[in-house]
């Protein structure tokens, strides 16, 4: 694989979904780096739309392998996450593999259903082989899952932006994993966000949550708290198809006249949120969830964070977010808490959390890891891309094998000039298929 | 007058819209003194790979000259017969190997990553540009299906709207208690949907179902849905029926179900408009959506059960609204002209290529 010729960036095939009004992650990791990043990188975004993507190179992401035959790209970039969005990523990312960034590695389906029927488990151990044991095409497969198995092992490099995904990774990937084979670290990437240049302090006493109604991510905790600490109200953004579950939950607690509830959970709307409270709740207690990037756009914020103490929040230093242990005391320790900030205010005012934002969550310095990651590792992706080349040129030859061989069965008993070579092959070298 | 061959796709033991299209173009060039004839190669998807063969097949054979008779003209309709060469070629695209476009990573299409599959997926994709950037003339019989060829292959193609096939003989009825169903029995059809939404729709309504299984194992799952429901008493199949049993079910209905999973073109929409009645399909239903608008002349609802069975209530409901609705239908299709010929500009476009040296 070369870079172009007429440009010595490298160039990349930037997978996103297209721009929607319900937010995925990946639209949103895509807005804050891709403005940093083409300014390195060669980029061309491969998104499931046929709209143009902002003012980028972009194209439908079933072009892309076309386009990798014209002007071969050095590195193929996917985002995946628990998202029916993320649907085509997690397909192409087996027909060309590249670099994954994991949002998730626990997925409530299986993805695009084709898929299904994958063979990446006999498929990748041929990967490095010279002779290659192709399976039987008869062979039906049993789909693994649904956390990411055939998505990590396909991954030419894994980054996660929850370090608890990193830490799952790295337990059960399976060997034959094409980053393992190319040794390619699987590596923590914090979610990106802006951070803003003024803080504006809050102290008034509002909390904010972008949490869904869930048992998982608290809310009847968090309600329930709320309704024995009255001098609080709650600013919660959800999504408009949420809001009959909210409204039942918030009936349930009583505390409508505490409760403001907005709708369209993006992140302008999560900073307008931000903006009139002075407390962030990010409870979480779920291994297909993460708090990104809404913990990190809260601690850019500089506002107090009330977290879980669970996953994500394990890496998080003590003194930086009040951690909250899930399970029993739970409510009452956040009641405490809440009832703690009303009699000394001055807790509202903490700048330290902005500062691990900056530290740790800039969109700037998170383009500049990714970018001098690809460029360290631009060599081992040039090997595994010249070896996939080749792989497929063996997939390629193994087709035409069994196609010429359907037709010489269904030939038998007539004469030679009746076999494949003697007819359709001529045909096969005219349309450019061998 | 010109010697012209028709190209068709032969899939064995099934008839649909491809057939009637084919038929109908043959019947309309000879009707004009043309020396037409049609030729089809039996197609099929199984197993995958040998499409490949089948569409080589069509580019081995020399079109020039049969049986002594020099050929003006080859017009080409659907994958893989476009892959034919001559120095004359129009394609009237029907649709491409949707697998690889439009129903990639659906569970309407085989290929999964197997790189097999992937160097299958990316071979036809190439040859599709080449086979049909060198026809003279490229056209669709849908807006979505030149939108296909514009996105997918990067080609312009013109929309040529097939007429009706029994132009002058639909007629409409009073609507008696059924729902209509017309097509394929297939996955993508989606007439499972409206099984399973027919325990919401009031019990007097009945569905009556035409058109025979395209899929192995279809039927089973239908009548399972129907035992599973308990609705032996209100689905009626009936198969394959006469094209005059086929106007008279049209006209008759209460409304017509037609739902499918982005449609090429959909005759049967454009037959329960020229019945003038209502026509219930899905927002993902492709070119249904060209014909069909919500509380104009249909309703167009979610693709999934519960609001197909509304949609249908709302017709059972209010029989003045339904009724209005299908007499929309009936004004716009007369208006455009598919109910009545539509042929002469087809037949002068698909032999535009005559008349260039």
């Amino acid at each position: 694989m070369n870079s172009s010729e007429s440009s010595q960036k490298i160039r990349i095939a930037w997978f996103t979904p297209s721009k929607s009004a319900n937010e995925s992650l990946s639209e949103v990791f895509s807005a804050e780096l891709l403005p940093i990043l083409s300014e390195t990188l060669e980029i061309k975004v491969f998104t499931d739309s046929f709209e143009p993507y902002e003012n980028y190179s972009s194209a439908h992401y079933l072009t892309a392998v076309q386009a990798h035959q014209q002007n071969p790209f050095d590195l193929f970039i996917y985002q995946v996450e628990n998202h029916t969005r993320s649907h085509f990523s997690r397909a192409h990312l087996g027909l060309i593999p590249g670099l994954v960034i994991f949002h998730h590695l626990n997925f409530v389906d299986y993805g695009a259903e084709s898929f299904l029927n994958s063979p990446w488990t006999k498929v990748l151990p041929e990967l490095m082989q010279t002779d290659i044991n192709w399976p039987s095409r008869s062979n039906k497969y049993l789909p693994v899952g649904p956390f990411g198995n055939r998505e990590a092992g396909y991954a030419l490099q894994a980054l996660f932006t929850n370090p608890q995904n990193l830490s799952e990774f790295k337990r059960s990937v399976i060997k034959d994993s094409i980053s393992s084979q190319f040794n390619l670290e699987p590596k923590h990437l914090a979610f990106p966000v802006a951070i803003p240049k003024d803080i504006q302090f809050v102290t008034t006493f509002e909390l904010a949550s972008t949490a869904k109604p869930t048992i998982a991510e608290r809310m009847p905790q968090l309600l329930k708290a709320l309704q024995a600490s009255p001098a609080w109200k709650l600013n919660w953004l959800i999504e408009f198809t949420e809001k009959k579950l909210a409204e039942a939950l918030i009936n349930e607690f009583q505390v409508e006249s505490q409760v403001i509830l907005t709708f369209g959970r993006t992140v302008k709307n999560w900073e307008k949120t931000l903006a009139r409270s002075s407390v962030a709740s990010h409870l979480l207690f779920s291994v297909y969830e993460q708090p990104c990037p809404y913990l990190g756009i809260s601690m850019a914020s500089s506002k107090v964070i009330i977290a879980s103490d669970y996953g994500f929040l394990d890496t998080f230093p003590e003194n930086l977010v009040y951690k909250i242990a899930p399970g029993v005391g739970e409510t009452e320790t956040l009641i405490v808490l809440l009832k703690e900030f009303v009699s000394n205010s001055e807790l509202l005012l903490f700048k330290e959390s902005y500062s691990y934002a900056e530290e740790h969550f800039s969109k700037e310095l998170i383009a500049t890891e990714l970018s001098n990651l690809i460029y360290s590792n631009l060599s081992q992706y040039q090997n595994f891309y010249a070896n996939w080349q080749e792989f497929s040129g063996h997939a390629k030859q193994a087709l035409i094998t069994d196609v010429a061989s359907l037709m010489n069965q269904q030939m038998i008993g007539f004469s030679a000039k009746f076999s494949w070579d003697n007819t359709l092959k001529l045909q096969f070298q005219e349309l450019g298929w061998i | 007058m010109a010697n012209i061959i028709v190209l068709g796709v032969k899939v064995p033991y099934t008839s649909g819209g491809m057939e009637v299209l084919v038929r109908d173009l043959l019947r309309e060039l000879k009707s004009r003194g043309h020396n037409a004839d049609l030729i089809e190669l039996p197609y099929t998807v199984l197993p995958k790979e040998s499409i490949l063969n089948q569409a080589a097949y069509y580019r081995s054979i020399d079109f020039s000259t049969l049986g002594a008779v020099k050929t003006d003209l080859v017009i080409a309709t659907k994958f893989p017969n476009y892959f034919a060469k001559h120095t004359k070629k129009s394609v009237w695209l029907v649709h491409q190997h949707r697998a690889i476009y439009d129903l990639f990573g659906t569970r309407f299409a085989d290929f999964s990553d197997d790189p097999r599959d992937e160097a299958l997926r990316s071979m036809i994709a190439t040859a599709d540009q080449q086979c049909l950037a060198e026809a003279d003339y490229l056209a669709g019989i849908s807006a979505n299906v030149v939108e296909r060829l514009n996105h997918y292959n990067h080609l312009k193609a013109e929309v040529l709207y097939p007429p009706l096939p029994q132009v002058g003989k639909y007629y409409n009825a009073p609507a008696e208690e059924y729902i209509l169903s017309v097509g394929r029995l297939c996955s993508i059809k989606r007439v499972d949907l409206m099984l399973k939404a027919l325990p919401i729709v009031h019990k007097q309504v009945k569905l009556k179902i035409v058109g025979l299984p395209d899929e192995p194992g279809i039927m089973d799952y239908y009548q399972n849905e129907i035992a599973k429901h308990h609705l032996q008493d209100r689905v009626e199949f009936l198969g394959r029926v006469s094209n005059e049993d086929l106007v008279n079910l049209f006209a008759k209905s209460l409304a017509v179900y037609y739902a499918p999973y982005n449609e090429d073109y959909g005759y049967v929409t454009l037959e329960a408009m020229a019945s003038g009645k209502p026509v219930l399909t899905a927002n993902d239903s492709g070119g249904t959506l060209e014909f069909v608008r919500h509380e104009e002349n249909g309703l167009i609802v979610d693709a999934n059960p519960d609001s197909i069975g509304h949609g249908m209530n709302r017709f059972v409901e209010d029989k003045d609204r339904a009724k209005q609705l299908g007499l929309n239908g009936l004004a716009w299709i007369d208006q455009s002209g598919l109910n009545s010929t539509g042929w002469d500009t087809i037949i002068e476009r698909l032999l535009s290529p005559l008349n260039c040296e």
